[in-house]
């Protein structure tokens, strides 16, 4: 491995990478195919620790699974190599969790009551309120409506729009989803991030919906 | 059962009741609930941009019952209400222990960045002694939300109490020997945030997290006693005013969002 004195001498190519992101770059492009798992286990109520597994395939022999927990940036990383998830499901499980990471910022931004207020506001007046999975979340939601009239609403409700932009990106640019199954994976996503965000199926099983 | 945002666990009576202070002079409701199967809470609608419910302390035959443990302990009553409220945030406020009486006053106001669950330990044979083994006790981060939200509060600077932002350490000790408080202090894992406190309840709410990798919670307490020979005696004194600034603290963050 060249030293860091080295490697400060020469001119840096490209932005170093996680050393697992390092390691199945170099699988890739050695030929191997890969998909990825995403494993929320169910507990009493909610979920445990999220799985993020990937599945290799090198010389036409599936090798061992790889099984790390959730790591937003790992998962960041495995989009811009392309690699999906093994199935259409699974990738709406997979960016429910990116959103989440989207969000974070605003949430810790603008406050959870009122990223909420937003976040619900926007959904139904942009009309994804109409999407049959969404549709079934948020008549369960009930937010405050936000004051419009905070300077903060503008900028609130932009950095939500961009985050869910962003998925479809991804979801289409990167990953190559055709863009009527990119929607839907979105789609799909933002009920499950609700669902969880809501507590709708948890509260559904407590019997209080 | 009322839908609501955030929940505001108290643990005694006094938290109790300087909570209900504090609601009553900002003119919130503080609105006296049962549930069948949760038991009781106050509502306190909409403050700020948050809908809120504050948990009663539960009785057991007329008994306030403490501890996170059991059906009734702040563990399970975190949960259920959490779920059957869909509450994205619990604040357990209250008071707490302070580590420092030269840089915290009494009165002043904790806020957990994260806290150290410090019951996770290994005692092991040394003889003729033992060790205390705290290297398990790890920092468990509290809701980045809600740690800034506090965050704003502080740097608005509108209150007479400090409020020192930091790792607080949680478990079952009543402790009064400053000893035992510094080796507990300096025996703990460092971290990136400094120790500001410790106290007693708080570690329940880690288990009312639906997912381990995004916290819930927060933890705002104001300093009662300083762990120490003298806790008893302080804490008779120091504890109503711990308690009403801790809850003036979180009502502010609240309401003052709106305005910012």
């Amino acid at each position: 491995m060249p030293t860091l004195y080295d490697i400060l001498n020469k001119p840096l190519v490209t932005a170093p990478l996680h050393p697992r992101l390092r390691n199945w770059t170099q699988r890739i492009h050695n030929g191997s195919t890969v998909q990825i798992e995403v494993f929320r286990p169910a507990i009493a109520f909610g979920t445990a620790p999220s799985e993020l597994s990937l599945h290799f395939t090198e010389n036409g022999k599936l090798q061992p699974v790889e099984v790390l927990n959730w790591d937003d940036d790992l998962n960041a990383g495995l989009i811009v190599l392309k690699v999906r998830a093994i199935d259409a499901s699974n990738e709406a499980e997979r960016f429910a969790l990116g959103l989440r990471a989207a969000f974070r910022k605003v949430e810790r931004d603008f406050g959870d009551g009122y990223f909420n207020s937003v976040l619900h506001e926007l959904i139904q007046m942009d009309g994804l309120a109409f999407e049959p999975d969404i549709a079934e979340i948020v008549k369960h939601v009930h937010t405050i409506p936000p004051n419009r009239d905070s300077k903060n609403y503008d900028m609130c409700r932009e950095m939500i729009h961009d985050a869910i932009i962003g998925r479809m990106y991804e979801l289409n640019h990167m990953l190559g989803y055709q863009i009527d199954e990119a929607r839907k994976i979105l789609f799909s996503a933002i009920a499950r991030y609700l669902d969880i965000r809501f507590s709708v199926s948890n509260r559904r099983q407590l019997g209080v919906l | 059962m009322r839908q609501c945002s955030l929940l505001l666990f108290v643990s005694t009576p006094t938290e109790e009741q300087e909570l209900e202070n504090v609601v009553r002079k900002h003119d919130l409701l503080f609105e006296k609930n049962k549930h069948p199967t949760l038991g009781e809470y106050h509502w306190l609608g909409t403050v700020g941009h948050e809908t809120v419910i504050a948990i009663r302390p539960v009785r057991d035959r007329g008994q306030v019952v403490m501890g996170e443990m059991g059906r009734l302990g702040s563990a399970a009553r975190g949960i259920q209400f959490r779920e059957a409220t869909g509450a994205i945030g619990i604040v357990q406020v209250g008071m707490a222990f302070g580590i420092d009486s030269t840089s915290q006053k009494l009165g002043d106001v904790l806020v957990a960045t994260s806290l150290i669950p410090y019951d996770n330990r290994i005692v092991r044979a040394a003889h003729p002694n033992y060790i205390t083994d705290y290297s398990q006790a790890t920092r468990q981060d509290a809701r980045p939300a809600l740690v800034a939200l506090f965050g704003r509060e502080r740097k608005r600077g509108k209150h007479s109490f400090g409020v020192h932002m930091g790792a607080i350490l949680s478990g079952a000790a009543r402790i009064q020997s400053r000893i035992f408080r510094d080796e507990l202090v300096m025996g703990v894992p460092d971290g990136e945030d400094a120790i500001v406190g410790g106290e007693m309840e708080s570690v329940g709410l880690l288990a009312a997290t639906t997912s381990a990798d995004d916290p819930i919670w927060c933890v705002v307490k104001g300093i009662s006693d300083f762990a120490d020979e003298n806790r008893d005696t302080t804490i008779a004194t120091a504890r109503p005013l711990a308690c009403r600034n801790a809850a003036e603290f979180v009502l502010s963050a609240l309401l003052n969002d709106v305005i910012n």
